[in-house]
């Protein structure tokens, strides 16, 4: 590709969120809002506060994700027995029944990627705090990765929907959802939220790196 | 209306999503990636023809959507007793089950948007196909890309996969006649993220105006 040597911000342009479409921007009255002529998208140059939506967002989640650990996702009622399976309870279950790979793969989903979430946008936020100039690069390449990889978490959520439906034979085999499938589906959908309204732009803004 | 204003078009230059570096546009070959020369972002992938195969695909997602939503997933059966059970079903179930956050949130992510997502497409894609201008095109374009991180067909289907692997421990589970359904209509829509080119959108959006 053939890059300039300014970013659209420098050069008082404006990317359309939407359509990408590259708009001028200027001086507009107070209490009024530019938008793309193109699809009619609300344009700013960044995110509108994307540190203080984040941040909250992000604090949210965190705090969600106490319950969604400690109660159960679902209960098995299956012959008189009642079994409370929580979201680590069933992975270890998985394992213990042989079935690792799967178990492995829930233990990703719902283990590693709302935590990997977690930290890496709170050390994203801290890093742009400080205007930090370290690896611009590969804390954008972190971003994307955080923002692909966040809809995987849903995989215990759409589990446990599936379970319900079909366990349901009467007094033999019934699946109850538990409070905690509640507070994990909270933690999903605050983190999805605060991936999206962070600003990996941020990150360029302040790294202090002259463009080539 | 009043207040609002719209700012004026630039020359043909592309900002980077990701890191607001510009870059001048160039002609590259369908098949290529331009990326940002700074973060390594994508800016623009021609797609060859890509609003006529984008158009097909969609028309047979929104022919699959129903068969893959109502038809039964599974059925298990246990002790002479057999049950099946649809993606709606579990939504349902949910409900019933007291969790009606988790319920609607299954209900968004597995069936609203994936929906509004094809009839959404199928708007923009439509008038083009016909070389129509289309009704509240900027509309449209503005909630498919909104919507684009919500639906979450493959994630349900390996939430099927690990469902079976659960339940087989249990009780004999067969495939049912909507889980094809379903699994056609989940490859379709990653299919129309490999043939929808945005940009050739946008700028037929742009010149219909």
């Amino acid at each position: 590709m053939s890059a300039t040597r300014t970013t659209a911000a420098g050069a008082s342009l404006v990317r359309c969120p939407s359509c990408d479409l590259l708009c001028g921007m200027k001086p507009l009255p107070p209490g009024s809002r530019a938008r793309c002529p193109r699809c009619g998208a609300a344009i700013r140059p960044r995110k509108p506060d994307s540190l203080a939506r984040t941040w909250a967002l992000l604090i949210a989640a965190a705090i969600f994700y106490i319950p969604a650990n400690v109660y159960p996702v679902m209960m098995i009622e299956s012959f008189g027995t009642t079994s409370a399976d929580t979201i680590m309870g069933g992975v270890k279950e998985l394992v213990a029944t042989g079935s690792w790979p799967i178990g492995l793969l829930l233990f990703f989903a719902s283990f590693c990627v709302p935590m990997l979430k977690l930290f890496g946008l709170a050390c994203l936020l801290m890093s742009v705090k400080r205007r930090s100039s370290w690896r611009p690069r590969q804390r954008t390449v972190w971003y994307r990765l955080i923002e692909v990889i966040g809809r995987w978490s849903m995989l215990d959520i759409f589990t446990l929907s599936i379970m319900v439906a079909l366990l349901k034979m009467g007094a033999l085999l019934t699946v109850v959802p538990g409070i905690g499938a509640g507070a994990f589906a909270a933690v999903v959908v605050l983190t999805m939220c605060a991936a999206i309204s962070f600003d990996p732009r941020l990150i360029w803004d302040d790294a202090g790196e002259t463009v080539r | 209306m009043g207040g609002q204003e719209t700012a004026a078009p630039a020359p043909p230059l592309i900002a980077c999503p990701d890191c607001d570096l510009l870059h001048r546009v160039r002609e590259i070959s369908s098949g290529h990636t331009a990326k940002c020369v700074r973060c390594g972002a994508t800016l623009y992938k021609p797609k060859a023809d890509s609003i006529n195969r984008t158009f097909a695909l969609v028309v047979a997602g929104l022919l699959l959507y129903w068969p893959a939503n109502f038809l039964p997933l599974m059925s298990i059966s246990s002790l002479g007793e057999t049950r099946e059970s649809t993606m709606f079903a579990g939504v349902r179930e949910l409900y019933a089950g007291g969790a009606w956050w988790v319920g609607s949130l299954v209900l968004a992510a597995s069936m609203l948007v994936p929906l509004v997502k094809l009839a959404g497409m199928c708007c923009v894609l439509l008038p083009l196909w016909l070389n129509r201008r289309p009704p509240a095109a900027g509309f449209s374009y503005r909630m498919l890309v909104a919507l684009d991180s919500w639906g979450m067909l493959e994630v349900y289907m390996l939430g099927v996969l690990v469902s079976i692997v659960k339940i087989s421990a249990m009780a004999k589970i067969t495939a049912g006649a909507g889980l094809y359904a379903f699994v056609a209509l989940m490859l379709i829509t990653m299919l129309i993220s490999t043939t929808l080119d945005r940009q050739a959108v946008c700028e037929r959006l742009g010149e219909a105006r």
